[in-house]
């Protein structure tokens, strides 16, 4: 009788004390998070937050959130981030946002015929990948609507079941692990927005 | 019978080699629950005990949550061009509005370059003008084929930056605009241009010192 109340109490007492040690860990990263997030909203510079968790990539500046972006979507391969800031290195994409060079004397806002010749929304990249410090990369694209997206997202999809995992095998033989994290967005002009909002050199925390 | 054989085995040997690379290749980027659980800690955080990392985690928060900006803010928008008034988080106002364009012009000297974009970042307003005059810089001459003026008085133009102008530093403002039809694009050398209504409210609400975000 003994024994078979033993079991119970047993099993119950490991859970509690395995989520006491699972709730501690969240605890102690959050204050490390907050620590490094506290670093970053003390000076005048707009951050990034992706929680991974909770599927959403904040813009902030002092504590504030600016805008929010809900990520449909999202993988991972590799070794976890670091809890702690980084930059953003370098945003890569195939069709690259070019500026126009404006020809001194032809004020177009004045002209009849105005056709706008400017850097917009529209002109960002919906599929693209933003290299962070600390060998981290997020792969950042948009649910796939038309047939031209359809065919790209087949291959990003190749590149990511076939070509990551060997590139990941050959980084983890040289010893230089990498995370991989892919967002996709429910809509093209999120991943336009996201591109948009995160200028070069922003710094963000990846909340895993 | 070997001659029928060997093409068998050597198919089995490149479709087994392939299955382990496969299954090595995945085993390797599979994100293993066990390493991303408790990543990021540091070897200090190992003695704290419960109380201490429920009071650190509170005053930490209590931090960040102090530098949040209480009263008013405007924040703008500038990929969608659109601009919120807002007081302790809430909209007052949100108002279509035109940042720059991104363009680029070059002295024709190649001395010098503008590149016309909406800052980012942090700011607040410094001052506010009633009937602003607009000083025109170098670059606005130099757009429209011209040599700037050497005397100042020859910079003024009137009428052009609208009823009300909020100064946010280096020559950047909220200000009126003549092009009305072009609110909502991305028109402007990096000032954020907005209708007559919404101007009007927003100079008469938002006081020196509003905080301005620009994403």
């Amino acid at each position: 009788m003994k024994m078979r109340l033993l079991g119970p109490i047993f099993l119950t007492l490991s859970l509690a004390v395995g989520l006491g040690a699972q709730d501690r860990t969240s605890a102690l990263k959050e204050i490390r998070l907050v620590k490094e997030e506290l670093a970053l909203a003390r000076n005048p510079s707009l951050y990034f937050v992706l929680d991974i968790a909770k599927r959403t990539i904040v813009l902030k500046a002092k504590g504030i959130v600016l805008k929010e972006w809900k990520i449909l979507k999202i993988r991972i391969w590799g070794s976890p981030p670091p809890l702690a800031a980084m930059a953003v290195l370098k945003k890569s994409s195939l069709s690259v946002p070019r500026r126009v060079k404006i020809k001194p004397g032809e004020a177009e806002e004045e002209t009849a015929s105005f056709e706008l010749d400017a850097l917009e929304l529209k002109d960002m990249p919906a599929s693209y990948s933003l290299i962070l410090e600390t060998r981290t990369v997020v792969y950042v694209n948009a649910k796939a609507n038309k047939l031209g997206s359809r065919i790209g997202r087949i291959g990003h999809l190749l590149n990511w079941y076939v070509g990551l995992p060997l590139k990941n095998l050959w980084l983890q033989i040289k010893k230089k692990p990498m995370t991989m994290i892919d967002v996709t967005f429910s809509d093209e002009n999120e991943a336009r927005s996201l591109y948009w909002a995160l200028a070069d050199k922003i710094k963000g925390l990846i909340a895993h | 019978m070997k001659n029928k054989r060997l093409p068998l085995l050597a198919g089995s040997l490149v479709a087994g080699g392939l299955i382990g690379l496969i299954a090595i290749m995945y085993s390797v980027s599979w994100p293993r629950a066990s390493s991303w659980y408790a990543a990021g800690l540091e070897p200090s955080d190992e003695g704290k005990s419960a109380a201490k990392i429920a009071s650190e985690n509170e005053s930490l928060k209590k931090k960040l949550d102090g530098l949040r900006q209480r009263g008013y803010a405007i924040h703008i928008d500038s990929a969608e061009n659109k601009l919120y008034l807002k007081k302790d988080g809430k909209i007052l106002r949100d108002a279509v509005v035109s940042c720059g364009s991104g363009s680029i012009l070059e002295d024709p000297s190649g001395k010098r370059s503008w590149i016309f974009d909406t800052p980012r970042g942090e700011f607040f307003v410094r001052y506010k003008l009633e009937d602003p005059d607009w000083v025109k810089p170098d670059w606005a001459f130099i757009e429209e084929g011209k040599v700037p003026p050497k005397n100042q008085a020859d910079r003024v133009e009137s009428g052009t930056l609208g009823d009300y102008a909020l100064g946010f530093g280096d020559g950047y403002f909220i200000h009126g605009t003549l092009y009305t039809r072009l609110l909502g694009r991305n028109v402007t050398h990096g000032c954020v241009r907005v209708g007559d209504k919404d101007l009007e409210f927003i100079y008469q609400t938002a006081p020196v010192g509003t905080k301005i975000y620009i994403y």
